[in-house]
């Protein structure tokens, strides 16, 4: 039936397929370099960190738990609102001395043994000069957060900075009440960024 | 390079010729091949019956031998292990046999364990149906099936392996090393993956982890592996030029090798989310060797695609099953995340690499190879079967792949909007509101039947026209006897 069909035949049907001269490529290594930084990328902001107990994409530190402290529950909840400070302070805390962005981590204005200038600096923010671990920054960039986070939100944010060991910070954390009690205390500061000078004189 | 030019040669003129060779594998390779279109056919049969019952929850009812949880479990190992396994085992020995210009040893022996292969497929779709699936994707087989499998495996594999080692042509070509690389990678998976599963018994979400690593080894490397031998093997030899630029079919190998296996735990739910953000950069890392590996063939064959078209009815398959692998990556690389999680998506990227990427690549060579080692003509007795096969294949692998992503795509929509149910809009509405949403996700999987029913053809006119090749050659060489 083939026969009565013949067909042009490109191929000698006994050959075997052989192989033309040439050395290597570059170009899919390059390729590979570059889809593999995405990569990289992805599963920094997808991995949930490498951690065993974060089953969820895009955060880091497993949700709080029902049966956890207190203190627990606010450190992981500041860890997730920390976000909005990381833009200028840095995920590590460290800030940036070139930026005139003063540190967080061993920062002797966050390790007081009382939280009352970190919270009245979150709320209403600070500007003009202030000496932060022998260096002096001025920078009137930081914004108030007073209403923008509700107690129990700033409370948060101050413990995961205040009790961050691996920043090296080790003090105490802070509940809800202490910052409604400065919340209300300076009720009437409201709008107006705090100076060193005038917080200095906070216990 | 002139000294080892002419030493090769010298080994090649005392090699055997390449009809010796394959006189040698002609029963092998004929069994397997006739078997793994038989478990094709079967497998589709399965396949399509099961389908109806996705928008047909009545069809069969009452008897729990076909219920959609044993026949769909029951058609894609039928497949995979009759079909696809089986099939990629021929083209391996018929392969070695060509390209390392070996005669296979007592080639009778190779087939009484083949024969003990079939005889494990044959157990495990039995007992799936029966109701002792292990539960696990692509591993439903029971211990009881596996075993065998695992016995008759290490026997095809020892003698291809061995007739690997002793070939006269010493220099590998490039589909023997993803011939070598498929036969030393399935023990591996495989072995493991039971032992873990059904051996230890691994809890929890360590069986889908597990189950999806050995999912995704299989389909990636072994089969998609099998596939490329065929394509490197075929596509030179067709338009009769050498495969240009072997340094990046090099590099595309053993990148494939390196990254293909770490896919396929994208969409698992309920573990750490390192694991499918992890798999998910890994879908989208192995474009490159799947780029590398296609634009070497495509560098070979630039300009002649249309002549060797109209010329070669194994190209045709191909060049789809080409366009298919490609097509099959950059979906699972862009939409295999989450967004399909649960769909039938990832059910089409089973059924489009088993049956379009590598189905389509077995089905062509075998149109090749089968002729040659029966009539000794260059295609199969029935010219009009064998394009038959072709359309029919075409149309159903395109209907299975379309209609099941697409309706996956729908599912999707609904879980992605959070005003609507999924419960109330995807599956309780199909009982009450017919004309909205559910209707074209339906309309979909009625696609998916009439691509099995399609396929199921297609196995059918392969096997027929097989039997009238097979029939020729029993006449011309016992005609006298008769």
């Amino acid at each position: 039936m083939s026969q009565n069909k013949p067909k042009p035949s490109l191929q000698n049907r006994d050959a075997e397929p052989t192989v033309a001269a040439g050395g290597g490529v570059a170009w899919p290594f390059v390729m590979l370099g570059v889809v593999l930084f995405g990569c990289f990328l992805h599963v920094e902001n997808s991995g949930g960190a490498f951690r065993a107990d974060v089953y969820q994409s895009g955060v880091k530190l497993p949700p709080p738990m029902p049966n956890e402290p207190e203190e627990v529950k606010l450190y992981k909840t500041g860890a997730q609102l920390y976000a909005a400070c990381a833009g200028c302070h840095q995920p590590s805390g460290i800030g940036s001395e070139a930026l005139n962005f003063p540190p967080l981590a061993g920062s002797e204005w966050v390790m007081r043994e009382k939280p009352d200038r970190l919270v009245r600096i979150i709320l209403d923010a600070v500007e003009g000069p202030i000496s932060v671990k022998g260096k002096t920054y001025d920078n009137a960039a930081m914004p108030p957060f007073r209403g923008a986070l509700n107690e129990r939100q700033i409370a948060a944010i101050a413990t995961y900075i205040r009790g961050n060991k691996d920043w090296g910070n080790s003090a105490s954390y802070v509940t809800p009440a202490q910052v409604k009690a400065i919340t209300d205390a300076t009720a009437k500061n409201a709008g107006t960024k705090w100076r060193a000078t005038l917080l200095e004189a906070v216990p | 390079m002139t000294i080892t030019q002419s030493s090769s040669q010298s080994a090649y003129s005392s090699a055997p010729t390449a009809a010796q060779v394959e006189s040698a594998c002609r029963f092998p390779v004929l069994f397997l091949a006739f078997s793994g279109g038989a478990w094709l056919f079967a497998g589709l049969t399965l396949a399509a019956l099961a389908s109806v019952q996705l928008y047909n929850p009545t069809f069969l009812e009452g008897c729990p031998w076909v219920t959609y949880g044993r026949l769909r479990p029951a058609a894609v190992n039928a497949l995979t292990y009759g079909f696809a396994l089986q099939s990629a085992f021929a083209l391996a020995l018929w392969f070695i046999a060509r390209l390392g210009r070996v005669e296979l040893s007592s080639p009778l022996g190779l087939a009484v364990a083949a024969k003990f292969w079939n005889v494990g497929v044959t157990v495990g779709v039995l007992g799936i149906l029966a109701g002792d699936a292990s539960g696990h994707d692509l591993l439903e087989f029971p211990l009881y099936a596996s075993l065998p499998l695992i016995a008759s495996y290490v026997c095809i594999a020892a003698w291809a392996l061995l007739a690997l080692h002793r070939r006269a042509e010493r220099e590998m070509y490039v589909s023997l090393w993803f011939v070598g690389a498929g036969l030393l990678w399935f023990p591996w998976i495989f072995a493991t993956a039971q032992s873990l599963l059904l051996g230890w018994q691994v809890t929890g979400v360590v069986q889908a982890v597990v189950a999806g690593w050995f999912g995704q080894n299989l389909l990636q490397i072994v089969l998609t592996g099998s596939a490329l031998a065929v394509l490197f093997y075929f596509v030179p030899k067709i338009v009769n030029r050498p495969l240009a630029n072997p340094g990046l079919t090099r590099a595309g190998f053993w990148l494939l090798l390196l990254i293909g296996g770490w896919g396929g735990l994208a969409q698992l739910a309920s573990v750490p989310a390192w694991i499918p953000a992890v798999s998910g950069a890994a879908n989208f890392l192995v474009l490159v060797p799947v780029a590398s590996l296609l634009v070497s063939l495509w560098q070979t064959v630039d300009g002649k695609v249309v002549e060797a078209w109209r010329a070669n009815v194994t190209f045709r398959f191909l060049l789809v099953a080409a366009g298919l692998l490609l097509l099959s990556v950059l979906r699972t690389a862009f939409l295999g995340g989450q967004s399909t999680q649960y769909t039938f998506f990832a059910t089409a990227r089973t059924d489009i690499v088993l049956l379009g990427v590598f189905g389509l690549s077995a089905l062509g060579a075998l149109l090749h190879i089968v002729p040659r080692l029966t009539t000794g003509e260059d295609e199969l007795p029935s010219v009009g079967l064998t394009d038959l096969v072709f359309w029919t294949s075409l149309l159903g692998v395109v209907g299975v792949a379309a209609g099941y992503s697409l309706a996956g795509l729908v599912q999707a929509d609904v879980n992605m909007n959070v005003t609507r149910d999924f419960l109330k809009d995807g599956i309780v509405a199909s009982a009450e509101r017919w004309m909205e949403l559910n209707l074209s996700a339906f309309g979909y999987l009625k696609l998916v039947t009439a691509g099995y029913a399609a396929l199921t053809v297609a196995a059918l006119a392969f096997l027929a026209n097989f039997g009238l090749a097979v029939r020729r050659c029993f006449v011309a060489c016992c005609g006298g006897a008769r």
